[in-house]
């Protein structure tokens, strides 16, 4: 919990049901900040948006899931198959396109179909997708349901796989620079928290979390975000933050030669990292949840 | 002579009532004195102070990792 949080600013969550109303949200400037699948986000700067990435809200935190009756046990046993993806413009595309270009196959050799998230373990129960690639919990879904097998988690195909950031409005960054300080502080602060160095007070503190962002934020069961945040731990990762220059060059390449962003940007065109805090000295979240005066409030 | 007497007693008796009254009765105020009057709940001078209007910043997100 913030400062700005208890005090002065409410950093109010909006939450969406798909990337392109978001999107649309946030050029309209209905959203002062989001989080964002990173390419999107690449994308909109690509087409003159005025927004930055300034920081990462997880790391890993997806998975490729195939029906539990599946005879594929490799990625290259996918060809020829249908798999869903969440968007044209997310990192789980360019994954795909990355494993096929890795394994020698054919880039069309795998059917990739966008669909929204919430309806992939609907349409693999209904075997009308071999697979889906996706972020959780939509994977467990499908496991804790009986009908889904999680093929390979992202730490096995691109380890540090990155997802979403957090974009903000330029006019945001450069009017209000201490607001977005003070989120991102909040947000890294969180992710130490979720990723306690103590092995069981991280499951504490996830079991925890996934109460409050199960009923509070996310409305889904807190037994499903428990069996996400713990099983297994490395299943999602709250560390390295930071947008990595390496890895978002990767990203940008793969999405260039594989036509989704028209041309190419260097990292300080479309990412600001100045506003990461030092770890070190960051003080540690000792009050969750929070105080009821300030529920509602938070930045993740 | 014995009526004089009389009615002087009964205007005795009337006017130490009166003053009975006067003397004994609830206090009162004049009415500025009570709107002036801070209360328990308010502070000296907040009603001068315009109340803080939060500023709300909207972060987007999606129940998705």
């Amino acid at each position: 919990m913030t400062q700005h949080a208890q005090g002065g600013t409410h950093f109010q969550p909006e939450r969406f049901g798909d990337f392109p109303t978001m999107k649309e949200a946030l050029i309209a400037r209905k959203l002062d900040a989001t989080f964002m699948i990173v390419p999107l986000a690449m994308k909109l700067v690509a087409d003159g948006v005025p927004v930055k990435i300034v920081y990462l809200g997880h790391r890993d935190g997806s998975a490729l899931t195939v029906a539990i009756d599946s005879p594929v046990k490799d990625f290259t046993e996918l060809a020829g198959k249908r798999v869903a993806i969440p968007s044209r413009y997310s990192n789980q595309h360019l994954l795909m396109r990355r494993m096929m270009k890795l394994r020698g196959m054919d880039q069309g050799s795998i059917e990739l179909v966008e669909m929204p998230p919430p309806e992939m373990p609907g349409a693999l129960a209904a075997k009308a997708i071999e697979g889906y690639i996706v972020g959780e919990p939509h994977n467990a879904k499908a496991e804790l349901g009986g009908y889904g097998r999680v093929l390979y988690f992202m730490k096995d195909l691109w380890p540090q796989f990155i997802s979403c950031g957090l974009v903000v409005r330029q006019e945001v960054i450069n009017e209000r620079p201490e607001l977005v300080q003070e989120l991102v502080r909040g947000i890294a602060a969180s992710g130490l928290w979720l990723d306690d160095d103590d092995e069981a007070l991280a499951i504490e503190h996830r079991r925890r979390a996934s109460e409050v962002v199960g009923k509070v934020f996310y409305n889904q069961d807190p037994k499903l975000l428990e069996h996400v945040l713990t099983k297994p731990l490395e299943r999602v990762s709250y560390s390295n933050l930071v947008p990595p220059k390496a890895t978002f060059d990767e990203i940008m390449d793969l999405a260039v030669e594989m036509n989704v962003i028209g041309r190419r940007m260097a990292f300080e065109e479309y990412c600001d990292t100045r506003f990461a805090p030092d770890l070190g000295v960051l003080p540690r979240v000792t009050n969750f949840p929070p105080p009821p005066a300030a529920s509602g409030t938070g930045a993740k | 002579m014995k009526l004089k007497f009389l009615l002087g007693a009964v205007a005795l008796v009337a006017a130490l009532f009166a003053a009975h009254r006067y003397l004994n009765g609830e206090p009162s105020f004049r009415g500025a004195f009570e709107v002036t009057t801070p209360t328990a709940s308010t502070t000296p001078g907040a009603a001068a102070t315009p109340v803080e209007k939060r500023e709300r910043f909207r972060v987007g997100f999606l129940p998705v990792t």
